[in-house]
């Protein structure tokens, strides 16, 4: 199979995450829940990781490291712990469903939509400081956006934030493990991310950052701490942390992102916008092909949106499926962000890369794409 | 033997504390705090032996993550000392 659609799942780990995952579930137990070597060995995989993804993404305080089931669940503490019924909230026009659905669900929001034409940071940049005032609760910016690979101006958008005062929360779902994230030079709020996308980790993994507000817990119950009390405990990590830790996933999280590190997230970055470019490149001189993309590599990622002409994007999607070809294809979760672009009529299709790709499955997928889309008529 | 028991509200924060202490050549262990001890419920303490504990309430002492409280324990009784 040619994989191509990391920005959901990197579907290829490290070796390393298979071994961490077995090891954990074979030699650790329950973590703050008794005083034996396979709960100690738990609690010692908790507190490097915590250390380990802390020093990577900004955070001096381990215990403001938090690990969820997932970027959404992060983003569902982030956002119910700053945004209440009647709340100003500003956010960007590429923002994922994890964040639009979640803020819909609020009632009276003056949801004030930062939109700005893709690629142009400077637009947003505008944008961001036009609707960001003194009345503002909250600010949601994606780091990149998962359809289109648009790398938004998050520090600029964190220094307005700084300079008015205003907690924003940052989505790093598309560039942890691609592009520099750091909750204390940002001064966010919070930031969340997936383990599963470019950290390589397993699915059902992901990680808060937190800085300076009293997070909200989303879920309440056993933490192994204060349990006498029937408030949840107010210091992190444990106040969000109800219930029993995915051992294994957090094992297979450290061991990707050091497989990150290894590499550096710079030399990820480069490797992936090489894919991305020879992609482009090739769309654009093909008339029946549309993409979402610029060769401006501070403003893309390695991800690509395009559409075939006179082709739905899911039916080209299901044919490159019949393929062994993996890219998404419609709205990827991402109504807004469409919208925003002008794609939501008919959706796009997906490419986006991790580390493992090669420019021979580029070319792949060219061919299989130069078999299915059908000539321009005319 | 005659140790403290220097009590925190999480097995991260105690941990921390140990980490702190290991890298100022303390010997110590982490435990779960004994039940009768912990008006909270489930908490984890630092333990050091007596002989260390000066230097290690110096070090300790304002630092953060700040511990909840102390004992010292002797022949299975415990103390709370007031910090």
């Amino acid at each position: 199979m040619i994989y191509f659609d990391a920005s959901a799942t990197t579907l290829q780990k490290p070796s390393a995450v298979r071994r961490a995952v077995e090891e954990a579930l074979c030699h650790m137990s329950s973590p703050g829940r008794g005083g034996y070597p396979s709960t100690r060995r738990a609690e010692e995989l908790l507190l490097t990781a915590r250390t380990e993804l802390g020093e990577m993404f900004g955070v001096s305080d381990p215990q403001r490291v938090v690990f969820t089931s997932n970027a959404t669940h992060g983003l569902n503490i982030a956002i119910r712990t700053l945004v209440h019924d009647g709340s100003q909230v500003v956010i960007s026009g590429y923002e994922h469903n994890a964040v639009t659905r979640t803020l819909h669900a609020f009632r009276d929001l003056d949801l004030r939509v930062a939109d700005g034409p893709l690629f142009d940071s400077a637009a947003m940049v505008h944008r961001f400081r036009e609707l960001i005032g003194p009345e503002t609760d909250c600010v949601i910016c994606t780091h990149v956006s998962n359809v289109f690979g648009f790398v938004l101006p998050v520090e600029a958008v964190a220094a307005i934030c700084r300079e008015r005062g205003v907690p924003l929360i940052v989505d790093a779902s598309q560039s942890a493990g691609t592009l520099p994230v750091d909750l204390e030079d940002w001064g966010a709020a919070f930031v969340a991310m997936p383990g599963h996308k470019g950290l390589y980790g397993p699915q059902g993994t992901g990680i808060l950052l937190c800085g300076g507000e009293t997070a909200a817990p989303l879920l309440y119950g056993g933490t192994g701490s204060s349990s006498k009390e029937q408030d949840m405990p107010d210091i992190l990590p444990d106040r969000l942390e109800a219930g029993t830790h995915d051992l294994p996933g957090v094992a297979g999280l450290l061991a990707g992102a050091r497989f990150v590190r290894s590499i550096g997230t710079g030399r990820i970055r480069e490797h992936a916008v090489v894919l991305k470019e020879q992609l482009l490149r090739a769309l654009e001189r093909d008339r029946r092909f549309i993409p979402y993309g610029t060769h401006d590599p501070q403003a893309q990622v390695g991800v690509l949106s395009f559409q075939a002409a006179g082709m739905d994007s899911e039916v080209l999607g299901e044919a490159l499926a019949a393929r062994n070809i993996a890219l998404r294809a419609g709205f990827h979760c991402a109504p807004l962000a469409h919208r925003t672009a002008g794609t939501i009529d008919r959706g796009t299709v997906r490419f986006s890369v991790s580390a493992f790709n090669l420019g021979g499955e580029v070319a792949g997928l060219l061919s299989a794409l130069n078999e299915i889309v059908p000539p321009l008529r005319g | 033997m005659n140790h403290y028991l220097i009590v925190y509200r999480s097995i991260t924060q105690a941990q921390l504390a140990g980490r702190a202490l290991d890298r100022a050549g303390i010997g110590h262990q982490i435990q779960r705090t004994p039940a009768g001890l912990t008006e909270r419920g489930c908490s984890y303490s630092v333990r050091v032996p007596e002989r260390y504990g000066r230097q290690a309430l110096e070090l300790l002492q304002g630092a953060r993550p700040a511990f909840y409280t102390i004992f010292k324990g002797s022949g299975g009784s415990y103390a709370e000392l007031v910090p």
